[in-house]
């Protein structure tokens, strides 16, 4: 069994696919099976829908799907910058996927109707949940009708805002998990909030103003 | 003047036989064109000398004459093929000349174009016809003109017709050729639709003996030495024949280059019907002694469970047969003989079900056999039918429209019967042209498509197994089912198994597939809902409506539940995704290879690289430190140092106290995804303590009774109670009151002042009259301090009471806001007081506008929810 070993990239893992599926980090060339990326390899069997088994060779980093993906993956929670929000969609740009940052970010579409657990469409304005310039804690989902984009949802208690600022560049303080309060004016504004414990915070106006 | 010309292209092809007289004209006809031309080159042209000319009036008038006398010939000609020409007017330009007689041509030539398809395709196909004027063109010139252009008309119009036809006959023929009875009853043919394992039909092994006399027998494994009259002790699991096939030799003549035999036309051939048995016998016994027969099977399924062979025909080199198998159905066993015998080929064409179905239903099996769709795809043809095979070799089209027909009709319709046995008539000279082929590309691809054939046989014949949850791959889903859908997607796939056991029919025809998901989507509550999911209606869906509403009703019945995937169903879920949609082909590994393959050796034809053949068979683990990369990440696990990966401008010393403070405020900055696990780290602390409180308690509680109902809950009979609370005469006010009240909401409950004696066993309308009832609710209305009635205020009944109550408690404001929301969620005080929405404290405390406002709104909603 080849399962558990530490393989190169270029390294033959296999001589011939056998009843395997090929599946992550493997290609196929002169009909062998070769290693694409350094990691495990690992083999796991599921059951597909007419519960037959399938053994699925493949090459993994570590343990942790998240290591495995390079790109926002659907499920993946990933910290995104509000870019613009308009009547429908607010633009996102996907700034880390989890604790990983790239030097490119990803844009991505937050709709509407993902923005609260079960309430499909709602008449509230966008501007009670996010806006522009708020760093906000998102899933990636998938979406029927968005193809072309990265989906983002914070219909969770856990998701949402977890940094903004005010009209003066001043963070804003938390509240309540639906109201943010500007520093500087004293201002409330409806956000929706992380559940998260607030332990990130902006810099201080000092901070800023040498920035 | 090049009409004639392409006149004559359209003569062609009417007069074939008079090829040679036409050629000789066409001849004639360039060789007169081309004095033509030769003469008017002779004639003054204009720009010169024709102006001149033409102030004569004599050569005027000549020129008049002739131009009409063109017109004239011109319009003849064009008519007489059948396509009239626009005629330019005498005088007119030579351009509009020119453009008129570039039209005709144009023209012409576009009906030559077509005419000679449909005449092609009519060649093929007898029933596509051209209405005979059109290809006639002759008698046009006693036609008018009007009749030739409506001519022209419908014949664009007419390919609709003539396909309209074409399928009006083809509905009729479909109508004549239903079938009413089941050829299952009327031929009294049993099937074990059972789910026991298939016994064998076999009842005599024909060629077993050759085998034990060690002609055949290779080997000395005398495993084979079995009773073979008993049949009945075979069970599905080995095919009776195994050692035959396992020992089968190709005959040497077979494997021989042999010129191919031409077949006989169909006209020449004589074709047997073969229903009787001494007809069987005698076909037999002709099969026995040829050395190589094609067979083809017509199958049906529909209407049965296992399926039902309808038809075999056989073919040899000089007789085609067709077997009817209903009126014999026991006998087609004794084909066993030549079907088995190893010195006769069978050529089969895609045998891999018409095998089985010979196993399954008449207990026949084969040895040798040739298969020419294996063959086919050996010889990598672009088509593996068997038409394309008849096309290519025969050099016939196939008709293929029976190829789903109903062969259960009888009698046997003629079409029907060509259709049968074209499929097996040029099998034997194509398997002979194949065979000619596999042995010019490599000597052992024949027999490897021996080999292949072989494999084919060896397979036996076994029941379909019923699997319960065999919908999720034969159904495509367009949506995700609840548990609801899938209850009941799963049991109406168990019922229509079933009925199509019991009554002998496929599923499909209980059921069809759609049908099955739309009721399993919709699940509709009554008969009509279930009529609206089945259109048409299958008839054993209206036979058996009440199975269906009952299963319906049941999963009605289930708790939704949210199916909550656990992580890792959901990621292996994912990952399967990913990996069943780019299945890794040879091309596609090629392709989609992330490798630069420019430097290297690698073969884009073959899509291999030059390794060496002695490296490339050691496994991971032995392969060179230096050729494999796992020494470089062996090595690379020392932490990076921050210093050494600090950049700097050139000729800047790094401030390391910038860099430092920088790092170190980093380390300080907690990202947001961080605040996200620590979020989860703490919920999952959470959730598990929540689990571990809720099962301390429901310890604790043991089995207190429940207190919480909700409308899941099972239902609860209720008998009558005896209450004693309501024996106490102060609560009797109170009751009535509420009676009253709910009286307005829910008039068909009783309503009633709780009588002492045996409260819930009567209703008022069984003890008391009519006028008591009456009375007894005035006094009721009397009592109650809240108008019920819609629309009344109580001040109509006692408006004396109502004064000194609003006076009393109107004049507060309920702020909400302050009020203490917590209140609410505070349990009762009193755990043995159920809380009483109509209760008489309550109400004479906050009698308000508003309350009154309210209630007033809450009867009216309470009214109309009543009414839905």
């Amino acid at each position: 069994m080849i399962a558990g070993t530490l393989v190169a990239p270029g390294d033959k893992v296999l001589d011939r696919i056998g009843d395997y599926k090929m599946g992550n980090g493997l290609y196929e060339t002169n009909r062998r099976i070769f290693s694409s990326i350094a990691g495990f390899v690992n083999v796991y069997g599921f059951r597909d829908k007419s519960d037959n088994l399938i053994q699925v060779i493949e090459v993994r980093r570590s343990e942790d799907q998240m290591d495995n993906e390079l790109l926002p993956f659907s499920g993946a929670v990933v910290t995104a910058k509000v870019m613009a929000v308009g009547l429908r969609f607010a633009k996102c740009d996907i700034i880390s996927i989890g604790d990983k940052v790239y030097k490119k970010r990803f844009s991505a579409l937050l709709p509407k109707k993902k923005l609260r657990p079960l309430e499909p469409e709602l008449s509230d304005p966008f501007k009670n949940f996010v806006r522009p310039n708020d760093y906000i804690l998102a899933k990636v989902c998938e979406d029927a009708g968005i193809k072309d984009k990265f989906v983002l949802s914070i219909a969770e208690d856990e998701l949402g805002v977890v940094l903004c600022r005010g009209k003066f560049g001043e963070p804003m303080k938390k509240v309540d998990w639906n109201t943010v309060v500007s520093t500087r004016t004293g201002k409330t504004e409806p956000r929706k909030m992380a559940k998260v414990p607030q332990k990130c915070m902006l810099p201080t106006d000092s901070m800023e103003t040498s920035a | 003047m090049s009409q004639p010309v392409e006149d004559n292209g359209e003569h062609d092809e009417l007069v074939r036989e008079n090829i040679q007289v036409m050629r000789k004209r066409v001849e004639e006809m360039t060789r007169t064109g081309a004095a033509l031309v030769r003469e008017s080159n002779g004639l003054p042209k204009s720009g010169a000398d024709f102006e001149l000319y033409n102030s004569y009036p004599t050569f005027n008038a000549f020129m008049k004459r002739s131009e009409e006398r063109l017109n004239a010939l011109m319009g003849k000609i064009t008519k007489s093929i059948g396509c009239a020409m626009r005629l330019p007017d005498v005088g007119s330009s030579i351009d509009h000349y020119t453009e008129c007689v570039i039209e005709a041509q144009d023209n012409i030539a576009e009906r030559v174009a077509t005419l000679h398809g449909v005449l092609k395709k009519a060649e093929r196909d007898t029933i596509v016809k051209v209405p005979e004027f059109i290809t006639k063109a002759g008698p046009t010139n006693r036609k008018t003109e009007a009749e030739v252009a409506e001519a022209m008309k419908t014949f664009s119009a007419n390919i609709g017709t003539v396909l309209a036809a074409k399928f009006r006959e083809r509905r009729e023929e479909a109508a004549q050729m239903v079938v009413h009875d089941k050829p299952q009853k009327t031929y009294n043919i049993t099937s074990d639709n059972s789910s026991a394992p298939f016994a064998s039909k076999l009842t005599v092994k024909h060629h077993a003996v050759e085998r034990r006399s060690g002609i055949v027998l290779v080997d000395d494994n005398e495993s084979g030495q079995r009773d073979w009259i008993s049949a009945a002790a075979e069970t599905e699991e080995e095919h009776p024949y195994i050692a035959e096939m396992l020992h089968f030799k190709v005959p040497e003549k077979q494997l021989k280059s042999v010129t191919p035999q031409k077949f006989k036309p169909l006209t020449e051939t004589p074709l047997t019907i073969v229903d009787t048995k001494e007809k069987l016998e005698s076909l037999r016994d002709k099969l026995n002694s040829v050395e190589e027969f094609s067979v083809d099977l017509e199958h049906h399924e529909m209407r049965t469970y296992l399926g039902l062979t309808c038809l075999i025909q056989i073919s040899t080199r000089d007789e085609d047969f067709i077997i009817d198998p209903f009126p014999m159905w026991d006998c087609i066993g004794i084909l066993n003989e030549p079907f088995t015998n190893p010195n006769i080929l069978k050529v089969f064409h895609g045998s891999d079900n018409d095998v089985l179905w010979l196993q399954r239903d008449f207990g026949v099996h084969v040895v040798n056999l040739f298969d020419t769709y294996v063959a086919m795809k050996k010889l990598k043809y672009p088509k593996f039918s068997l038409a394309y095979l008849a096309f290519r070799f025969a050099d016939v089209v196939l008709d293929k429209q029976y190829q789903l027909a109903d062969w259960r009709a009888r009698p046997l319709r003629n079409a029907m019967i060509n259709y049968a046995r074209e499929d097996t008539h040029y099998l034997l000279y194509s398997y002979d042209m194949l065979r000619e082929q596999l042995l010019q590309q490599e000597h052992k691809d024949l027999a490897n498509v021996y080999a292949e054939s072989n494999d084919l046989c060896i397979r036996v014949y076994k029941k379909p197994v019923f699997n319960p949850k065999g919908y999720m791959t034969e159904i495509k889903f367009r949506f995700t089912l609840n548990n609801r859908q899938d209850f009941a997607l799963t049991s109406l796939y168990r019922w229509r198994d079933i009925v199509a056991r019991a009554e002998d029919e496929s599923p499909q025809f209980v059921l069809p597939n759609h049908m099955l998901l739309s009721l399993a989507e919709t699940l509709p509550r009554d008969v009509g809902g279930i009529y609206v999911c089945c259109n048409p209606l299958p008839y054993f869906v209206k036979q058996r409506t009440g199975d269906i509403l009952k299963i319906m009703v049941e999963s009605r019945d289930i708790k939704l539940e949210k199916a909550e995937r656990s992580v890792k169903e959901k990621t292996d879920a994912q990952e399967a995704r990913g990996v069943m949609n780019d299945s890794m082909d040879y091309i596609t590994s090629v392709l989609k290879s992330k490798i630069d393959f420019s430097h290297t050796k690698f073969d884009e034809e073959r899509g291999e690289l030059d390794i060496d053949k002695n490296e490339e068979m050691k496994e991971i683990l032995e392969k060179d430190h230096k050729e494999s990369l796992l020494s470089v990440l062996e090595s690379s696990s020392v932490a990076p140092n921050p210093e050494a990966m600090t950049v700097v401008e050139k000729g800047k010393k790094p401030d390391n106290k910038k860099v430092g403070k920088l790092l170190n405020e980093l380390d300080k900055f907690v990202t947001p995804f961080e605040c996200y696990q620590m979020m989860l780290i703490a919920k999952q602390k959470q959730e598990e303590e929540d689990r571990k409180e809720a099962e301390r308690k429901r310890l604790e509680e043991g089995d207190k009774p429940k207190t919480m109902f909700s409308h899941h809950d099972a239902a609860v009979v209720r008998k009558p109670e005896f209450d004693p609370k309501l024996l106490n005469l102060d609560n009797l006010k109170v009751e009535a009151t509420e009676a009253g009240e709910q009286q307005e909401e829910t008039p068909m409950e009783e309503r009633a002042e709780p009588p002492v004696f045996d409260p819930s066993r009567f209703s008022d309308d069984q003890i008391m009259s009519k006028k008591a009832m009456k009375r007894q609710r005035q006094a009721a209305r009397r009592n109650i301090d809240v108008s019920v009635v819609l629309g009344e205020t109580s001040s109509c009944s006692d408006p004396k009471k109502i004064k000194i109550e609003e006076e009393s408690g109107e004049v507060e404001e309920f702020d909400y806001d302050k009020a203490d929301s917590s209140e609410f969620e505070k349990p009762v005080s009193d755990p043995n007081a159920a809380f009483d929405p109509f209760h008489q404290k309550y109400r004479l405390k906050n009698n308000s506008k508003k309350n009154k406002a309210m209630k007033k709104s809450s009867n009216r909603t309470g009214t109309i929810n009543y009414k839905k």
